[in-house]
């Protein structure tokens, strides 16, 4: 295999992390467990709409559609009914990938900003049905006195949870992003009208991506909602959406592990700046415009031509 | 016999792109088609290759009906192509490219979960050595020249384990070193490999020299068909490339523009615009070679070429859009190089591209009125000074531009940079794609514009009312001047334009 060069993927932070994330139940304050679930809870969205953006070039406007099919399923599922936590839990995911399915079979049909504006009208819908059903999702009172089984309870208990359900979604996204059908992606991603011409039906391999990213963000509005007990429309609005995208952008979209990188910086400005001014949007906007003009590799990609600058990171 | 074409059609708002072809690929052959631009040879691809319906006919592969059917579909079925225009995976690595199309190839594409990175490693190897890329294995596709892109090209399309391949100009925009290396490599394909290949080509050495059979394709038409002997002695081929030559010599006599010329040589003052030695890349492909040229005031100097020479790229340069990495641009004894393009729009060179981009939303006086723009030497045109020269417009003049036919089109878009007082004009292919009555209006009309001390640089495929038209002709090949001097030279001496621009 002399040209198979070993590609650095920083595997190196997957270790770090993990190895921090385990021990940190034992070292940190509950108010630390919490952010960093947070994080996790993040970084799984991210992770997931990133296969649709990063490695398939689909841009969509509205992951926050699926995030709150999880969410509420799972949230409504273990208030309203007296169905196992288990299998509430991954009803959510599920039911987001089955109803993405019909979103997806409209949304790939159109191309760049108007596959990203069918997304955004669908995550809109969504959004409105929540909203609105109030004798099933409480409307604008939320869903509140979501109960997790005993074994889970408790911001230590959950953490450990979260923990095993992200490195298992991390793993999975993993083998996914190199597995064929992740080559065949990412050909989609540089040239989809090549990617036709060596036998790929473009539409039906974007539609399965953008199922999957459907599957990851619907498991994270799930796990979501066990954490917070609670699940309100403003949690799953338009500003959830474009958290979201900017995780993806802030860490890096074209490695694999920058929305992990993105979600962690995310949320640590958050709560830092937060401390000193509530201005903090103006802090991150800024933040995303240098990113952006100067660094579209995100962290990650920062990191990566620091470290080797032989690869190229951004476009 | 692989593919059989049976009478097909495709029109394009009432232009004949493919008019009732029918063709007859055998096994193991390597055909190529040529003809002039617009001729429909890429259409003709689009079309197998499932990327446009037909309107009419039917399109057979190894007996099986694949008309109308995705582009999907039909290269799973063992056609494949490669493009004009690069057209690979640029962000992945070089081995990825062709991985990718293996993976595909194999029905590989939806596993989720085994991993990819070993997958046909010795599939992959195989093709790069094929291709000679083995040593670029691991580099971004982004990043070769672009000869080794092109070669990626048809590696990619190797990778999907073709019997019949179908390669747009395979060669367009290679060195002639690359060239000959690929002609080559293309006909080991064929007589090696044993896959069919029909190819589309303008450089008329690679046609020659490996095709077993060659089809002239104009207007929609296959109007030759035959082995490369035959197509030379065709005297309807000829007079495909040179119908027009023989009829401008009787209407205008060479001597007069001669006598032209030289009484305008006479009051010439120093030249107009000066290019000097410049190098020009897109990305890392090297397109212009050291290119000089000179328009003098009051003259029209053409750039004569095949597609993808360097002419528009030459314009371009010119213009600022795709500035030189080399070399000087003199402008009335100003560099121009290295200043954006409304910079040197404002300075006074008037650009008007191949494909017209007028305002179809707005009238055609809109069109005119948003164009005015005060130049620093005076303002000499006006909307009425427009419309004399071009009578057409002032009966349009509250049509939409889009519903304008496409001379009128043409007419249009002179006009509007001529609502900029130009000092200096560029034309990129006036004449493409009209018929020869409107080219016979479109002579006259930049006459007019000659006789006003309008100095012209235009780029064209037709020669013949290129070099009755100018004063001075460019030859480009491959990103070179090949040949510089008088039109009259030119037009009384077709033996040189057969040498520098083939048949």
């Amino acid at each position: 295999m002399d040209f198979l060069q070993k590609t650095k993927n920083f595997q190196w932070i997957l270790m770090a992390l993990s190895i921090f994330f385990l021990l940190a139940p034992f070292i940190l304050q509950p108010g630390w467990i919490s952010l960093i679930s947070e994080i996790m809870i993040l970084s799984i969205a991210a992770c997931g709409y990133n296969l649709l953006m990063g490695y398939t070039g689909m841009v969509s406007f509205g992951p926050a559609g699926q995030y709150a099919l999880g969410a509420y399923v799972t949230g409504i599922l273990l208030v309203r009914t007296s169905a196992p936590f288990l299998l509430a839990f991954i009803s959510g995911p599920i039911f987001a990938a089955l109803v993405s399915i019909v979103i997806g079979w409209f949304c790939v049909r159109r191309t760049e900003v108007y596959f990203s504006l069918l997304t955004l009208a669908f995550a809109q819908i969504i959004y409105t049905i929540i909203q609105k059903w109030y004798s099933l999702t409480g409307g604008d009172d939320g869903l509140v006195g979501i109960m997790v089984p005993s074994w889970c309870s408790g911001i230590h208990k959950y953490y450990i949870f979260t923990f095993l359900i992200w490195v298992i979604s991390l793993f999975c996204l993993w083998k996914i992003v190199n597995s064929p059908f992740g080559k065949v992606l990412q050909g989609i991603r540089e040239n989809p009208r090549r990617t036709e011409f060596i036998s790929i039906n473009v539409k039906e391999y974007q539609l399965r991506a953008f199922v999957i990213s459907s599957f990851f963000l619907g498991l994270a509005g799930s796990l979501y909602s066990g954490f917070n007990g609670s699940i309100f429309p403003a949690n799953i609005d338009v500003i959830k959406s474009t958290d979201i995208i900017v995780v993806c952008l802030l860490g890096g979209m074209h490695r694999f592990f920058g929305p992990v990188v993105g979600a962690f910086i995310y949320i640590f400005l958050n709560k830092l700046i937060a401390n000193y001014t509530e201005y903090w949007a103006f802090v991150l906007g800024t933040i995303i415009i240098i990113l952006v003009l100067q660094a579209r590799g995100g962290v990650s990609g920062l990191l990566e031509k620091i470290y080797s600058p032989r690869i190229i990171g951004s476009k | 016999m692989i593919l059989e074409i049976k009478s097909l059609s495709k029109a394009f708002g009432g232009i004949k792109a493919v008019d009732n072809v029918s063709l007859r690929v055998d096994q193991g052959e390597l055909s190529s088609i040529i003809g002039p631009n617009g001729a429909g040879k890429t259409t003709l691809f689009n079309i197998i290759t499932g990327h446009i319906a037909p309107d009419s006919g039917q399109i057979i592969f190894k007996g099986q009906d694949i008309t109308g059917l995705p582009p999907y579909v039909i290269s799973s079925l063992g056609i494949a192509r490669s493009f004009q225009k690069v057209n690979i995976f640029s962000m992945l690595r070089v081995f990825e490219n062709i991985q990718v199309a293996l993976l595909s190839a194999h029905g590989k594409g939806k596993e989720l979960f085994s991993n990819a990175k070993t997958l046909f490693y010795r599939e992959t190897e195989e093709i790069l050595e094929i291709i000679g890329l083995k040593g670029y294995a691991n580099e971004l596709a982004g990043s070769l020249s672009h000869g080794d892109q092109k070669r990626l090209e048809v590696g990619i399309a190797l990778g999907g384990k073709p019997q019949l391949l179908l390669l747009d100009e395979p060669t367009a925009g290679m060195s002639p070193e690359d060239t000959l290396d690929f002609t080559e490599f293309i006909r080991s394909l064929a007589k090696e490999k044993g896959i069919s290949i029909l190819f589309v080509e303008h450089d008329m050495n690679v046609v020659f020299s490996i095709s077993d059979k060659i089809r002239v394709m104009a207007s929609g038409q296959i109007i030759s068909e035959g082995s490369p002997d035959e197509i030379r002695k065709d005297k309807r081929v000829q007079s495909i490339y040179f119908s027009g030559i023989k009829e401008i010599k009787e209407s205008r006599p060479a001597i007069n523009v001669y006598q032209e010329y030289q009484s305008k040589k006479i009051n010439r003052r120093s030249s107009f615009l000066s290019v000097k030695e410049i190098d020009t890349f897109y990305g890392l492909s090297h397109i212009l070679f050291k290119v000089s040229l000179e328009v003098s005031e009051g003259e029209i100097v053409c750039l004569l070429g095949r597609n993808g020479v360097g002419k528009t790229t030459t314009l371009r340069s010119i213009m600022g859009l795709v500035p030189p990495k080399k070399g000087r641009i003199e402008f009335l004894g100003e560099n121009i190089v290295g200043k954006p393009a409304f910079k040197i729009a404002r300075m006074g060179i008037g650009f008007v591209p191949e494909n017209r981009l007028i305002f179809p939303d707005l009238t055609v006086r809109e069109n005119l009125e948003i164009a005015i723009k005060d130049s620093p030497k005076g303002n000499n045109w006006n909307i009425e000074k427009v419309y004399q020269i071009f009578p057409i417009l002032a009966e349009r003049q509250n049509q939409k531009g889009g519903t304008l036919s496409g001379g009128e089109q043409q007419m249009l878009t002179i006009a509007r940079t001529l609502m900029g007082n130009p000092q200096l004009m560029l034309l990129d292919e006036p004449s493409e794609g009209l018929a020869p009555i409107i080219v016979n209006t479109l002579y006259d009309q930049l006459i007019s514009l000659k006789q006003e001390g309008m100095p012209i640089l235009l780029s064209e495929q037709n020669f013949a009312f290129a070099l009755s038209l100018s004063d001075k002709a460019y030859i480009l090949e491959k990103g070179k001047i090949c040949w510089s001097g008088e039109s009259s030279v030119l037009k009384e001496n077709p033996a040189i334009l057969k040498q520098y621009l083939s048949i």
